[in-house]
């Protein structure tokens, strides 16, 4: 009983007066492409285990369904040009579906 | 200095709920076929860091008593009648946000015979929520955003 007062006492308080502060530095949050790095060769569609990136073959475009995404990390892992990476930006909700889903532009040279 | 110690998030989030819903917040959380990853980040929500409870938000046992459904899992087929059923038993206004990546667009799951892809398949939706689990923190915006569709609906007389 004493023992778990003490505790108590050291402890002090836990809880966050504002909870929705900025995530850790390291946390995984939404990918974010640069559509300048970018070749178009869409290794990252075919790992992605969830289906959050997609392209069509007639078009240099990455399309990323934020929704989607679990934030793996294996796309930004295995892009050669570096083009992807993680942010730690968790705050993704949303009204409307459409707002989640981005359409890059990418210069495409060596795409097809 | 109880008052000055929550006085940022109150704000926001307590007068808020006042002012669209009268009084309190009470949800309702539908498990429709999740890894319990985000049901266990949802339930953070109550232990002593998050503590929504000074809020007045709170979990309820029963849909009838809830005015807000939080959705995890992409709604499998054994769920789906499970969530209809939860959906109409539910007190208006039938808030309806679908946590994680499941409910929002099926996640690793995917679209299957036995997965819907996505909980607005089964029920409409009116925030989403993503990440794999999102955290509690994100949850809460989700939440905060939620009242405000809802109070843009209320001023548009539905
Ligand atoms: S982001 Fe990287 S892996 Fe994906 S298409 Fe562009 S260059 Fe290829
Ligand atoms: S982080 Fe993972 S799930 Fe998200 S887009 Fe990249 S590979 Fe797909
Ligand atoms: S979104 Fe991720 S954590 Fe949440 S239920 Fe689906 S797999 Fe589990």
């Amino acid at each position: 009983m004493f023992e778990i007062l003490r505790k108590i006492w050291q402890t002090g308080t836990v809880t966050k007066r504002q909870p929705l502060a900025e995530a850790a530095g390291k946390y995984r949050g939404k990918i974010e492409l640069d559509a300048a790095k970018c070749n178009g060769c869409r290794d990252c569609v075919g790992i992605c285990p969830s289906g959050a990136l997609s392209g069509s073959s007639d078009r240099p475009q990455i399309i990323i369904e934020h929704h989607k995404c679990v934030f793996c990390g294996s796309c930004a892992d295995n892009c050669e040009q570096r083009a992807i990476k993680m942010t730690n930006q968790c705050y993704l909700e949303a009204k409307d579906k459409q707002d989640l889903i981005a359409r890059i532009e990418v210069s495409g040279e060596k795409c097809g | 200095m109880e008052n000055q110690h929550t006085a940022d998030l109150e704000l926001s989030l307590q007068t808020r709920i006042k002012e669209v819903l009268g009084n309190s917040l009470h949800i309702r959380h539908v498990d429709a076929g999740s890894c319990n990853g985000c049901d266990f980040e949802m339930m953070a929500l109550c232990n002593p860091v998050y503590d929504v409870q000074r809020f007045g938000i709170d979990f309820v046992a029963s849909p009838r008593h809830a005015d807000m459904l939080l959705v995890t899992g992409g709604g499998t087929r054994h769920l789906e009648v499970a969530l209809q059923k939860t959906y109409a038993a539910a007190a208006a206004p039938k808030m309806v946000v679908a946590i994680g990546a499941c409910a929002c667009g099926g996640g690793v799951v995917g679209q299957s015979y036995a997965n819907t892809g996505g909980i607005d398949r089964i029920v409409p939706v009116i925030v989403y929520v993503p990440g794999c689990p999102p955290r509690p923190s994100a949850i809460l915006a989700g939440i905060l955003l939620a009242l405000d569709k809802l109070a843009a609906c209320r001023a548009a007389g539905f």
